[in-house]
Order: C-alpha cells, then sequence, then structure tokens
C-alpha cells in the first residue's frame, strides 16, 4: 500500500477502469488516474506500458446535420499510450511515465478566408494539440492503514493558427501568417489512502491543486487552454468477496465512476460504469476489462465503450465554448482497446518468513572454534507467512568476528507456524583478538540462499582469545590451538635424548619421554598464578613458554599438549573443590597393560587403571604440573593429590572430581 | 535480473520506435457565426481605384473588367447620429471595341455608350456625364469615360423622382434607339439592412475592434466594406472587403484596423451591403443586374 497522486486534468479517468485500492493493485503504478494514492505491490523494479487502438469514426461529409446519419466510416488508430517505470525503496515508492498517446488533436478552417488575384479564396486553417508529456510519483507507506503520495504531471498545449495580417508600408497588403504558441503546463496533487481493514478502503485526493503553467501571450488563442478547475475525489472500496468487489468513485466537479471488480486463480475482471460532468448521456461509457495477474506480471485488456456517437468532425464552437478538461477522455475521444502490460522485476522476492526474536545463550568464546557448531549461540523464533511449507536457511554473521554468514543447517516450516530455529557459528582459525570486546551479530533467515527475508540484530559479547569458561572440558580447545608449536617443540627434546630413548623397550617409551618432556621444560617455567585468581584467562602453550610461567591451568595445558603432540594421550583430572579454588592437573596414560605397571613402579598406589581410547585397560599415572622440580616428584604430589581427593575422599564418586580425555 | 531489465528496456524501446502513430486528430467545422471572407479593396491610398474585384456596391469602382451594369440600391448614411437615406439607380453599358489604357499600355477602363431610353419604376432616367479619377505615373487624372444611365433621389423625389422598395422590386425598361426590341424586367430589391458598429479601443493603443451587427435575414451573404476618411474629406477610401453570412454579426479581428496608418485618417466608414445579383447575356454572362440595400456608417477614430 502507498501512496498517492493525482492528476491534472485527467482527472479520474484510466484505461483499465477503477479497480479500487488493494487486490487488484499489485503491480500496476503505470495508472495514475484510477490509482491516485501510487500504490503499488512491487518490491524492486516495475516497468509497464499501454499500448491500444482508436476507433475514430470518420463522416464522408462535413456538414453538422448530417453527423446524425451513418454516412460515416471507422479508421483504426494504434498508439504506444504509456510507459512507465516504478521502483520500491523500503516504504518509499517512486515511479514516471512517459505519455505519448496521451494527446488530442484538433485541427479546423479557421472560418476566415482570404479572396486573392481577385478571385481565388484561401481558407485559413488551425491545429490545436494537448499533450500529457510525463508523470512522476512519490509515495510513502506509513503503516498498514495508512498511505500517502503525489503526482507531478507535466503537459504542453500547441496552438497553431493561420491567420491574415495587414502589413502597411507604402502600400497596404494583406499576408497569410501562420502564428503558434506552445505553454507548458503542471500540476501536482496529493493523496492519501486509509485502509480500514481488508474490506473496507478509503480514499481522498485533490484534483489539480497547484498547477504552474506558461502565460498565454498570444490573444488569438485565448480561452483554448485546458480547464485546471479544482477539487477533490472521494472513493470507496468494499471487498465482501474475492469474485465481487464494490467501488465508487466521485469527484466534487460532479463526475462519478461505479465499479464492479473480482479475481480468482489470477483471473482478473471489472466493469466501471462512469458519468461525466462534461460529457453526454448521464452515463457516459463503461470500461470493462479482463485479465490475468500473478505476483511477476499483469496483463490486462480493457475497452472504453462510449454511448454517445463520438465523429472525426465535430462542433468549432462546442469546442470553444466547453474546451476540454480531460485530454483522453472527452466529448471528442474515441472508443478504444487498450492493452496493459506491467512486469515486476524486482529482484527481491515475495517475503515468505518473518523472524520474531533472537535469544542469544551463550558468550562467544573465541578459542572454542568448533564447540558452536554442536552448541547454538543463539535461538530465533521464525514464522512461516507464506502460506506454503517453506525450508530457510538460518545463518549469522558477527561483526569482527566472522568474515561471512555462517550457515546453519535448514528448517522446513508449516504454513503459518512459528518455529524455534538455533543459529550455529564457527570461529576462523586466525582470530587472534586478545581482547574481549562488544560487537553485534546480525541474524539472518533465507528462503533463497541469495536474498534473506528477514533478519535481526542484536549486541553479543566476544571474549578475548584466551578467555576461558571455566568448563575444564574446554581447555582441550588451548591444548589443540598451538599443536604444531608442541610438536616442534616436544620433538626437539626428544631428539636431543635420542641416544637415551634408544635404549628404551618400546613399551616404556611413553612414559620416559612423558618424563623427559616434563623435565626438560620445568627446568624453564616457574608457577604464576593468575591476576586476582581468576580462572577465566588460559594462556596457549607457546605463550607460556615464552613468558616463562603460568598457573595450573597453563601448566597443565602446555604439558598436555606437548605430549599428545608426540602421541602420549592425557586426560585432564579436573578438581572442583568445594567452594575452593579450583585445580587442574594431567594424567599421563603410560600406554602399559596393567600387567606392565611393574616396569615403571612397584608401588600399585602411583598409578591406576583406565581404559585408553580403543577401550583397553592401561596404566595411568597423575602428574601435578605445579610441581617443577621434576618429573618423579610432580609424579608424587599427582599420586597423593589423586589418591587423597579422588580415592579416599571420594571425590570421583561423588562428581566433585572428573577426568577429562583431551581427545 | 540485469538480463531481464535490459531486455525489457530494448523491447520497450523498439516498441515505442514502431508505436509512434498518435491518436486521431478531431476535425472541427466552424459554426462559430464569425465566418468571413477578406479582400483587400485598395493597396495604394493615393489612389482611389485600385480593387481587386468586381464591386457593385458604388462604393468602389473598378471598370477594368466590368460587365455591362444595371444596378440600383436603397442607400443610408449614418453620421454624427444623423441618418439621410436615398436612392440610386444607374445603367452603364461599354463598348468592348474603346479600351482606355494607361501611358504604360495597361487597360484602366472602356469607353462606353448610351444606346437607348432607360426608366427605373417608369421614371427615365438621365443620361449623364462618368468620369474616372485614376492616377497615373504618380500624377492624379480625371477623365471621360462617356455617358452613364442614372437616377437619384436625395429629399423626398428631389432631383428624380426614384424610390427604391426594399424586398419588393424595381421595374427596367429599355428602349434602343435603333430598331430592335424593347426590354423589360423586374430587378428584386433585398431587405433594407440596418447595421450597428461598436467600435472599441484607440488608433494610439492599436486596440481597435470592431464588432459589427445588422438584421439578419438568413441566408445569403452581406459584404461589409470598410473605408477610412481623410480629414476635411467626405469621401472615403475603400481599404477592405468583408464577405459574410447575413446572421446578424461579425466581429473584426482586432489585427485588421490596427495595421492601418489610422493617424492619417479622421473617420472610419462601415458599408454593410445586402445584395441580390445576377448575371445575364449570351455571351460571356456580360451584364450583370444587381440590386442593393446599403447603410454606410461614419465613425471618429477613437
Amino acid at each position: 500500500m502507498v501512496l498517492n497522486l493525482k492528476i491534472l486534468p485527467q482527472s479520474s479517468f484510466g484505461f483499465p477502469g477503477y479497480r479500487g485500492l488493494q487486490e487488484f493493485v499489485i503491480i500496476p503504478f503505470y495508472n495514475y488516474e484510477s490509482n491516485q494514492s501510487n500504490y503499488f505491490g512491487i518490491k524492486d523494479w516495475g516497468i509497464s506500458l499501454q499500448y491500444g487502438a482508436e476507433f475514430a469514426r470518420t463522416t464522408l461529409s462535413v456538414a453538422p446535420d448530417d453527423l446524425t446519419t451513418d454516412n460515416s466510416e471507422l479508421d483504426l488508430n494504434t498508439s504506444l499510450y504509456l510507459l512507465s517505470i516504478a521502483k520500491r525503496l523500503g516504504n518509499h515508492s517512486l515511479s514516471a511515465r512517459y505519455t505519448p498517446g496521451y494527446q488530442k488533436e484538433f485541427i479546423f478552417k479557421t472560418g476566415e478566408s482570404i479572396i486573392i488575384n481577385d478571385t481565388t479564396t484561401q481558407s485559413l486553417q488551425a491545429n490545436y494539440n494537448y499533450k500529457e508529456l510525463f508523470g512522476l510519483g512519490y509515495s510513502y507507506n506509513f503503516n498498514e492503514q495508512f498511505n500517502a503520495g503525489l503526482t507531478m504531471r507535466f503537459f504542453s498545449q500547441d496552438f497553431n493558427r493561420e491567420i491574415v495580417k495587414p502589413v502597411f508600408g507604402d502600400t497596404l497588403y494583406l499576408v497569410r501568417e501562420a502564428i503558434n504558441e506552445k505553454i507548458s503546463t503542471g500540476s501536482i496533487d496529493i493523496g492519501l489512502d486509509y485502509i480500514l481493514n481488508k474490506q473496507l478502503q478509503f480514499r481522498i485526493a485533490s484534483i489539480n491543486l497547484l498547477n504552474f503553467e506558461d502565460q498565454l501571450t498570444n490573444t488569438e488563442f485565448q480561452g483554448i487552454e485546458l480547464n485546471l478547475n479544482r477539487g477533490a475525489l472521494l472513493t470507496a472500496s468494499y471487498f465482501p468477496l474475492e469474485l465481487l468487489n464494490f467501488h465508487l468513485l466521485y469527484e466534487t466537479t460532479n463526475s462519478f465512476q461505479a465499479g464492479v471488480t473480482g479475481h480468482t486463480k489470477g483471473f482478473i475482471y471489472g466493469l466501471t460504469a462512469f458519468h461525466d460532468y462534461y460529457q453526454e448521456p448521464f452515463i457516459a461509457g463503461v470500461l470493462p476489462a479482463v485479465g490475468y495477474r500473478t505476483d511477476l506480471f499483469e496483463i490486462l485488456l480493457s475497452a472504453v465503450k462510449y454511448f454517445s456517437d463520438r465523429y472525426t468532425n465535430a462542433s468549432y464552437s462546442k469546442f470553444f465554448d466547453e474546451g476540454i478538461n480531460n485530454i483522453i477522455n472527452n466529448s471528442y475521444s474515441f472508443d478504444k482497446i487498450v492493452l496493459s502490460m506491467a512486469v515486476n522485476i524486482s529482484g527481491k522476492p515475495e517475503k515468505k518468513v518473518e523472524l520474531i526474536d533472537i535469544e542469544i545463550t551463550r558468550e562467544i568464546y573465541p578459542s572454542f572454534y568448533d564447540l558452536y557448531i554442536d552448541q547454538p549461540i543463539a535461538y530465533g523464533n521464525v514464522v512461516n507467512i507464506s502460506g506454503k511449507p517453506v525450508t530457510v536457511i538460518p545463518s549469522v554473521k558477527i561483526e569482527g568476528v566472522t568474515d561471512d554468514q555462517i550457515q546453519s543447517p535448514p528448517q522446513t516450516i508449516a504454513p503459518g507456524d512459528t518455529v524455534v530455529v538455533p543459529f550455529f557459528v564457527i570461529i576462523p582459525d586466525k582470530y587472534a583478538n586478545e581482547k574481549t570486546f562488544l560487537s553485534y551479530a546480525d541474524f539472518f533467515i533465507s528462503v533463497t540462499p541469495l536474498q534473506p527475508d528477514a533478519q535481526l540484530q542484536k549486541a553479543t559479547l566476544i571474549n578475548s582469545i584466551n578467555s576461558w569458561d571455566g568448563n575444564v572440558a574446554n581447555l582441550r580447545y588451548f591444548i589443540k590451538k598451538d599443536m604444531e608449536f608442541s610438536m616442534n617443540y616436544s620433538k626437539n627434546i626428544l631428539s636431543r635424548n635420542k641416544s637415551f630413548l634408544d635404549t628404551i623397550p618400546s613399551p616404556l617409551l611413553p612414559f620416559h619421554k612423558a618424563q623427559i618432556i616434563f623435565n626438560e621444560f620445568a627446568k624453564l617455567i616457574v608457577y604464576v598464578s593468575d591476576p586476582r585468581a581468576t580462572a577465566e584467562y588460559v594462556q596457549f602453550p607457546k605463550q607460556t613458554l615464552d613468558l616463562k610461567g603460568g598457573d595450573c591451568d597453563d601448566l597443565s595445558v602446555l604439558y598436555s599438549s606437548l605430549l599428545e603432540s608426540v602421541g602420549v594421550q592425557t586426560a585432564l583430572v579436573d578438581y572442583k573443590g568445594d567452594g575452593e579454588i579450583r585445580h587442574v592437573n594431567v594424567l599421563v596414560n603410560t600406554g602399559l597393560n596393567p600387567e606392565q605397571a611393574r616396569l615403571i613402579t612397584t608401588n600399585d598406589k602411583k598409578y591406576f587403571i583406565r581404559k585408553d581410547e580403543s577401550g583397553k585397560d592401561q596404566v595411568w599415572i597423575p602428574v601435578e604440573t605445579t610441581s617443577l622440580s621434576n618429573f618423579n616428584e610432580a609424579w608424587n604430589i599427582g599420586v597423593e593429590k589423586f589418591n587423597r581427593e579422588a580415592i579416599e575422599n571420594l571425590g570421583l564418586a561423588k562428581s566433585k572430581i572428573e577426568i577429562i580425555d583431551v581427545y | 535480473m540485469k538480463n531481464i531489465l535490459t531486455y525489457l528496456l530494448i523491447s520497450a524501446s523498439a516498441f515505442v520506435f514502431y508505436s509512434c502513430d498518435k491518436p486521431a486528430p478531431t476535425e472541427l467545422f466552424d459554426d462559430s457565426e464569425n465566418e468571413f471572407e477578406i479582400e483587400l479593396l485598395n493597396k495604394d491610398f493615393d489612389n482611389h481605384y485600385f480593387t481587386s474585384g468586381s464591386d457593385t456596391s458604388g462604393i468602389t469602382q473598378d471598370i477594368t473588367r466590368l460587365t455591362n451594369l444595371i444596378s440600383v440600391s436603397g442607400i443610408k448614411i449614418t453620421s454624427a447620429n444623423r441618418t439621410t437615406e436615398f436612392s440610386l439607380a444607374q445603367a452603364i453599358f461599354f463598348k468592348r471595341s474603346e479600351p482606355i489604357k494607361y501611358q504604360n499600355g495597361r487597360l484602366l477602363a472602356y469607353k462606353t455608350a448610351t444606346p437607348g431610353t432607360i426608366k427605373f419604376n417608369s421614371v427615365e432616367a438621365r443620361i449623364v456625364p462618368y468620369r474616372i479619377k485614376y492616377r497615373d505615373n504618380g500624377a492624379p487624372k480625371d477623365t471621360l469615360v462617356g455617358n452613364k444611365y442614372l437616377l437619384y433621389n436625395i429629399f423626398g423625389g428631389f432631383p428624380d423622382p426614384f424610390y427604391f422598395n426594399y424586398n419588393s422590386n424595381v421595374s427596367f425598361e429599355f428602349d434602343p434607339f435603333l430598331p430592335g426590341e424593347d426590354i423589360s424586367f423586374n430587378i428584386p430589391t433585398p431587405h433594407q439592412i440596418n447595421g450597428f458598429v461598436d467600435l472599441k479601443g484607440s488608433k494610439l493603443s492599436k486596440n481597435l475592434e470592431a464588432a459589427l451587427n445588422w438584421n439578419a435575414t438568413g441566408p445569403g451573404k452581406v459584404s461589409v466594406v470598410i473605408g477610412l476618411m481623410r480629414p476635411g474629406q467626405q469621401q472615403s477610401i475603400p481599404v477592405y472587403k468583408f464577405k459574410a453570412p447575413d446572421n446578424g454579426k461579425l466581429n473584426i479581428p482586432g489585427r485588421y484596423l490596427n495595421q492601418l496608418p489610422l493617424d492619417r485618417f479622421e473617420k472610419i466608414v462601415f458599408t454593410f451591403v445586402r445584395s441580390f445579383e445576377g448575371y445575364h447575356g449570351n455571351v460571356n454572362n456580360d451584364l450583370l443586374v444587381s440590386s442593393q440595400s446599403i447603410h454606410s456608417i461614419v465613425i471618429d477614430i477613437p
């Protein structure tokens, strides 16, 4: 729905007949006359044209008395009446039209003759041509009930006339001379639509509200200009059924139109009868129309049938006394057949779904790069407004985090249903922002891949790359992050101990690797707790080695990463504590089976049996990574803490302690 | 989308190109009751005898190609709110074998003849000299071309007891001097014409407009001759002749008056003429018989 525009001397008469406000005006932005508020439902661009044939009846005799006889022949003229283009920008609508066929020409003998050469008489002629050149329209859709708009139309009036002009020098001569004057005229009108509901709609519009025109300078042409009487028009449309709608249009010039329209399965039809104050008989004519339309195009075949005889010959006196008020509908207009075609070439498909709301379910920790593939960051309520089942593709783009929209799995929504749609995201590997900031996430719902039907924006907290949510299970993201660095670092250590390792039986290699690597980095690192004991900051392995220090989280991440990078399986032990600061250390899988445990220790309290990732029972040893003197001491401390809290205090049974496999 | 748009634009442009026909015009026939023909009677205001047509009103004279003429007129002249009426009857017969020429050889007129006795309404016409004035090589000349038959009545039967009867007949009788049959017939006369002139504007402002009205009688035409009179002179110089339907009104477009050198003239004369006329004769329609009602209105040019 949209806006309003009305025109100059064209009043409200349009070739397709009056068709009301909604329902039938999805596309026809071209027809300012019957669409004064310039309402049209295109999404983007629209092009239309009107092409037609005019049935001019030429009398074979020009005598006035002969006009009532059938002494005439039919002359068929085809014209391009109109070409228009429209563009919609949100609630704004713009249209322009070029109207080469909106013109009326009168030719006649002026009644003045000159006798020359004693006996020869020459009659003088004139022609007056009235044209609507082009029009511009703008409208604004305030809400579902109100549209307002304006139209500007531009006209030219071209007057040509031969006269006899006396010229006196030494002698007097009569000179036959052609005089002409062309004046430009324009008119601006406004209109307002009120859509009470789907059944009742109203419109009010001005007629010739603001007129501007060149001043006519030649007195020979005074009195024949277009009449620009001001007025207003009121319309009411009643839509009780799709098959039958009623329209009434009244102009304050005491003209009116009454019409019925309807549509079914894309076929549209209508019949408008019009009374024109300036024409006879009382019902001057009818405009039948049939057509077919979709959301993409409309084609309409309409006709204008006048109930009075129309001839190409007419009385000059009547013309001079009455003039014309309307270029395309006046006492001298002929019956017509007009083909109107309009195409909606919008690149924007019809909106099928609405995104009602978005609920952000979690903060974003960029280190958890694949966590959000399984766990949505937000949920949206999406409603299907199309009347057909649609499959929607949710997607999200986070400013400063993702370069592109990250699509989530598609979902099919039944007509009218509202569905909660999850939004997943993947953090790019290259993300390295070490600061926490507030960003915006754009959530999209698309029916077709290229064009979102709906979107919403929400503020989202983006944590730094080192932020951690306190869930020990999520430390694995820090462990994996620098895996290439860790592998290089561990291999470098192991290669320096190659001679020793070469003497070690292969079943004991994981244990000794764990021992050698621990002892090497322990020499470089000191334990440093987080500032203000925060548990939300975790260093990546390289950062810990570069900084030469870290807390339990950082050291466990470092040691686990170094071992995992050379094939030694690890797990994290989460000591949740009771109101105390949580603690983390590492379990190392020695790769030994229970019978081989004696190869590393005879103290069966220094290890425990746990299944590996393939389900085999193997010997695991706890290592306290904050004990940085040497491996054996770290093992002993780890064993002591594990036995006390996990086993003796039933920490595992009470779930106060949790063992989390890194992989 | 771009392809579709391009295709549509090209198609639409082609459509416009091939559809440049325009709706049929309406041809208006003039029933404005201001239809007229205009004839320039005198382009040289110093030569009284130029005319482009055969005027029989007595207002202008063109005798270069004039046929033999029998003319009766009821004349009314209104000047300074006074109206004078008189009647006029005349007959002129030319001898085609005796042309009168300008010095450069161009035909000016023919000598006239008086071959018998002529009576109008049983009143014998007097035979009087027939002189014409013209300008030859810039010099005014006055020459006698012969005689003509004449009756006129200015003051109740003086000097001739000839009365022009409107909407009636004037009897004509011809008794030749040489042996031959007498000729007699009736000349029908038109209704009297009574004109009215509404002259607005001024010559200084060059916005003169004249609305003419007269008593209409329906079919036929009325001629209106516009003439100008110099200060102190009683004879007008005819300028235009308008011929219009006898519908009682004629608006003279201002341009016909305002382009004239009115500063040289004191008065303007509108002469309304309603006439019957017909040609007679076995060869070349060599006799024009006419009767007319004439009303001249003399107005000071505002």
